[in-house]
């Protein structure tokens, strides 16, 4: 069941009320955005993916099920977006490179200099290994790891079953494990005495 | 899954108890899978300390955009079909209101052009008459339809069919007037 205020805004936004959405999307851009850059590793793609999902919701208000959790449903759009996303991008052999840049949007606000070094690192490792990832082995990873979903609402957002999803990140985690060498076990400052 | 890889996974999901952990140390003491859990363990921590991004600026602002450009094209296409709908109305109605208003005429020409052989002095001043009604009746459709079609508007798209129906009964009274007829008179009384 979704957040009472949130459900207001779903119904407001089902009589056409722009603003009530402009509030669910203030509410859940962070999260949408995060997931689909995860997913494509693109930060142009990821916030077009993150503006069509929430025009697939706004289109689809009618079929929301008013007794699941909107979030969820929210990123069930984006997570299929991107999947299909990654499939048509392996049907059109274009490259999902993207060097990382310079600087990373973090949650926290003004981290120092050195953090934002790690973290860009960290992080441009992190999308190194997801995307030796099949798309829906990634989106479970994701799921599991940046929204802490439980194998349930993972299925329920891929549409699978709890069993799959435990398989599905059990290869996942494998495949990963076995990409991991020693400098991801280094300790952030060993990292960063090493850069400078 | 086996019994170690099993623990494995649910030691990272955080789901052992002491003595499954302790089942599970000993399971990996000199195997080497030791290696392979070392790993998932130091992936584990990676993935669960990786940052959030946070969306980009004016993010929320453009979708908004969007959907209201998405709203305004599907008003705009439910619009277009409403007046194709109305454009079809009303060209059927002015199309019919035609046929009805001139077959009655074309039919009342023919049967006073016969009639007018038989009196050959009559017969110059029917056609005169029935070449009139006709250039009336042709000027009368066309006023009608460019008064119908400046009087269009979509909101309002009433006032022009009203005048496209009003093409019968101007016609009748103009060829009364051409005929010089009262009100009370037949058009088959002036035919005798």
């Amino acid at each position: 069941m979704s957040d009472p205020t949130i459900s207001e805004w779903v119904y407001a936004a089902m009589d056409g009320d722009q603003d009530a959405f402009a509030e669910i999307v203030y509410a859940f851009q962070d999260a949408v955005y995060n997931l689909c850059y995860r997913m494509l590793n693109n930060r142009t793609e990821a916030e077009d993916a993150a503006q069509d999902a929430f025009l697939k919701a706004y289109n689809n208000l009618g079929r929301y099920d008013h007794n699941r959790s909107f979030k969820t449903w929210v990123m069930t759009i984006a997570s299929n977006h991107c999947i299909d996303i990654i499939r048509k991008r392996r049907m059109t052999y274009v490259s999902i490179d993207e060097p990382i840049p310079a600087t990373l949007s973090l949650a926290s606000d003004d981290p120092q200099p050195e953090q934002v070094t790690e973290m860009n690192e960290r992080s441009a490792r992190i999308q190194e290994l997801l995307d030796h990832l099949q798309e829906d082995y990634r989106a479970a990873v994701v799921l599991r790891y940046w929204y802490d979903y439980s194998y349930a609402e993972i299925a329920e957002v891929l549409d699978t079953t709890e069993s799959a999803i435990k398989s599905r990140l059990f290869r996942a985690r494998q495949t990963l494990a076995a990409l991991i060498t020693d400098r991801d076990a280094e300790p952030g400052e060993d990292r960063l005495s090493r850069l400078s | 899954m086996d019994r170690k890889n099993q623990l494995m996974q649910e030691s990272l999901d955080g789901e052992l108890s002491p003595e499954q952990q302790r089942e599970l140390d000993t399971l990996l003491d000199g195997s080497k899978e030791r290696d392979e859990y070392d790993k998932l363990q130091v992936l584990d921590d990676m993935l669960r300390t990786a940052p959030h991004e946070r969306a980009p600026q004016r993010l929320a602002l453009k979708i908004m955009g969007r959907i209201a450009e998405s709203v305004k094209a599907q008003h705009m296409r439910e619009m277009d079909q409403d007046l194709s709908e109305m454009a079809e109305a009303v060209i059927n109605v002015a199309m019919t209101t035609v046929t009805v208003a001139t077959l009655p005429l074309l039919v009342g020409a023919s049967w006073m052009m016969l009639n007018a052989q038989a009196k050959p002095e009559v017969a110059e001043d029917v056609l005169a008459k029935v070449t009139a009604l006709f250039i009336l009746t042709i000027d009368v459709i066309q006023v009608m339809l460019e008064e119908a079609q400046a009087a269009y508007d979509p909101e309002n798209p009433e006032v022009a069919m009203a005048i496209l129906t009003m093409i019968p009964s101007t016609l009748l009274l103009l060829v009364k007037q051409v005929l010089g007829l009262d009100d009370e008179d037949d058009l088959d009384d002036s035919a005798e």
